[in-house]
């Protein structure tokens, strides 16, 4: 089974960053970015909140800095379970 | 004492250059330090800028000091970004690299701020560390053993609290130490892709948590101000706010510049012999200053709305409100502030797109600013309104006039929505746009940090756009003014010159859209700024070119020897026509050759005559 996503964390609730999906397109460069701004492996992340819409931004706290990320974005941290 | 002055000529300073994650508080930092000798290198809207000062040593000795875009990392990811790396690595053609970096932490966020110290080690350069906002750490609850970090990271490190002043003395004093310019020996620093590891090495060494603690008074208002509802609507009313005073509050100030225009021309006028030199200083060279100076109150108080939002963080959380809407249409949340400066004038809107990491959202972007209804048009606008559109009421509080202007610039809003859609569909989706953005903490704006920040822009327009649209106005006044027409020309002397002979030609062109030959004249001159169509239609009907009333001594001319479809049809060519060379100037400066301005105004050239064709033929049909 797939490890979970930030995307299918429920709101507020704090986990580990298990690592970052590198394989598809462009996903790599996202990784890369996404780890350049603190998206590491084993760092704490939370889901803030969530768009009223299903593929809208999320806003995630990664240690104690805050990110608007894209669902897509989002899809790429994977956590630790 | 003497010694003690900066000396300005001696340019062969050490150079020192400050970098650090964005919003680690080194802009303030580097004002206090440089003070108000400091001058923007390389403008690019917001944030997006490479500033040089001078700073003096505690011995006074002078120093440049370079305040480098913030970075996350030595990987750039937007344009800003990669200049800051550019330059730290030697890399950049305008910059030589640095004597001594400066790594500026943010004691708040100090896991991120290590780990860019971390992969700074490696360049090789001279580095000292200086720990800023130490008293928000202390405030949030983080106990700091400054000497032991310093001891464990092994480098001259000062603790600061920048927009206070505090520790700038000990920080002064520190670049007085030879040691701190000496190369470190290269053993230091860890192979890349180790930085993280090194940055939590270094906070367990010197016993730190590595769960740092939140700004809670952050977290409180983003529960309110991130809400889909309450957060969308305060920032429909702060837009409502910004464009109420951009449009009423310039009002005065612009008024003035063109009372002030307006007597210095007709003091040359009194002064001059009638002839060419008076021509050209009063129709050249005074009206081009004048059209540059007239926009420079809006540009500022929308800049000065646009830097406190920014200073206080809410920025791009209004980006990131809008970046669903945006993102309909293929494009980021980012690309909301460059859209609204275009509101004041596209150049600034243009320049402020380079903090847009994707290149194809930031050409998108660009493309579309030019159909946000610049307040150049707005004269335009007022000449055609006030002689087609009958000032009459429609509803309570509600005027045809006002309803009318209120259609031109949504017509503007949503062609540029179509045509972003057009360019999505056409161009495939690509790499979807990144969004990957910062909320950073709220604090109250620092009154000296805008208005230096206010100050630096007046500075920016004048030189740069000011100067396009000055050269413009007296390259179209030559064209406009030879050759002179002889003595017993029936016409008005225009009609005579290049300008006007090319725009008879071209009447021929303009005719199916309802264009006589006066308006394809008039059009010509104002390709410098739109608004000097105005008076060039008031030359070509031989009004007196320096009278302030041109626009109401024409407005019953044009009502009575122009159709209404005609009037309609100039309205809607203005939505979209690229009547203006200084655009496509910066255009070209932007994105480098000459295919996006080239583009940019086939297309629009396109749309403005379909729309106005339509618009004619429409009228036409209806009002017989």
């Amino acid at each position: 089974m797939l490890p979970p996503s930030l995307n299918d964390l429920k709101p507020h609730v704090w986990r580990r960053i298990l690592s970052l999906k590198t394989e598809g397109a462009g996903l790599s460069d996202v990784a890369a970015r996404l780890a350049d701004l603190g998206f590491v492996p084993h760092e704490r992340v939370c889901v803030l909140r969530r768009s009223w819409w299903k593929k809208g931004a999320l806003v995630v706290q990664v240690g104690n800095a805050t990110f608007a990320l894209r669902h897509s974005e989002a899809a790429c941290i994977e956590l630790a379970p | 004492m003497s010694t003690h002055k900066i000396n300005l000529s001696r340019m062969a300073q050490r150079r020192v250059a400050l970098v650090g994650n964005p919003n680690s508080g080194k802009s303030s930092l580097f004002n206090r330090l440089t003070g108000s000798q400091q001058k923007v290198a390389n403008y690019a809207g917001v944030t997006v800028e490479l500033k040089r000062g001078l700073m003096k040593t505690a011995q006074g000795k002078s120093l440049t000091l370079l305040d480098l875009p913030g970075t996350y990392s030595l990987n750039p990811g937007a344009e800003d970004e990669a200049v800051a790396c550019q330059v730290v690595r030697g890399q950049s053609l305008q910059e030589p690299a640095p004597d001594l970096v400066v790594a500026v932490l943010d004691a708040t966020r100090l896991r991120r701020s290590l780990r860019l110290l971390s992969s700074l080690q490696r360049l090789g350069l001279p580095l000292v560390v200086v720990l800023n906002r130490i008293d928000s750490a202390s405030a949030h609850g983080l106990q700091l053993d400054v000497p032991r970090l310093a001891q464990v990271i092994g480098l001259p490190l000062v603790a600061t609290v920048a927009v206070q002043a505090q520790g700038l003395d000990e920080f002064q004093a520190l670049l007085d130490q030879a040691h701190v310019w000496q190369a470190p020996s290269p053993a230091m620093g860890t192979p890349a892709g180790n930085d993280d590891e090194q940055a939590q090495h270094w906070m367990a060494q010197a016993g730190l948590e590595s769960d740092e603690p939140m700004d809670a008074w952050s977290m409180q208002l983003d529960r309110v101000l991130l809400h889909p509802l309450w957060g969308s609507l305060t920032l429909l009313a702060v837009l409502f706010l910004i464009f109420q005073a951009v449009f009423a509050g310039a009002q005065a100030p612009m008024d003035a510049i063109k009372a002030s225009v307006l007597g210095v021309s007709e003091l040359l006028a009194a002064w001059l012999p009638e002839g060419l030199l008076r021509s050209l200083l009063i129709d050249g060279i005074v009206a081009g200053l004048g059209s540059v100076l007239v926009f420079l109150p809006q540009i500022l108080i929308l800049f000065f709305f646009i830097l406190v939002l920014e200073e206080s963080g809410y920025l791009p959380r209004a980006a990131l409100l809008l970046d669903r809407m945006m993102g309909s249409i293929g494009l980021s949340g980012r690309s909301f502030i460059p859209l609204l400066s275009s509101f004041a004038c596209a150049i600034p809107g243009i320049m402020a797109t380079r903090s847009i990491a994707n290149r194809r959202d930031r050409w998108v972007t660009i493309m579309i600013a030019p159909l946000m209804t610049c307040s150049a048009r707005l004269p335009v606008y007022a000449l055609l309104i006030g002689a087609f559109i009958p000032a009459m009421s429609v509803g309570p509080g509600l005027q045809l006039q006002g309803l009318v202007l209120l259609a031109l610039y949504l017509l503007g809003i949503v062609s540029a929505i179509a045509v972003a859609t057009v360019i999505k569909l056409w161009r495939g989706g690509g790499p979807a746009a990144q969004l990957m953005m910062e909320l950073p903490d709220y604090h109250w704006p620092r009154p000296r940090d805008v208005a230096l920040g206010l100050w630096q822009r007046a500075q920016i327009f004048l030189r740069s756009v000011g100067g396009i649209i000055l050269a413009l106005t007296i390259i179209l006044w030559l064209l406009s003014s030879f050759p002179v027409a002889p003595t017993g020309f029936s016409g008005t002397p225009i009609e005579y010159s290049v300008a006007g002979r090319l725009g008879q030609l071209l009447a021929v062109v303009f005719e199916p859209i309802g264009f006589n030959w006066q308006i394809a004249v008039a059009l010509i001159p104002g390709l410098a700024a739109r608004e000097v169509a105005v008076s060039a239609l008031g030359t070509v009907y031989a009004l007196s070119h320096t009278s302030d009333a041109v626009g109401a001594a024409l407005m019953p001319i044009i009502a009575s020897e122009w159709s209404l479809a005609t009037g309609l049809s100039l309205l809607v060519w203005y939505v979209f026509a690229p009547q203006c060379m200084a655009t496509l100037a910066t255009v070209r400066r932007e994105l480098g050759g000459w295919r996006a301005p080239s583009l940019m105004a086939v297309y629009l050239f396109g749309m403005a005559y379909a729309a106005s064709w339509a618009t004619y033929h429409i009228a036409l049909h209806w009002s017989t």
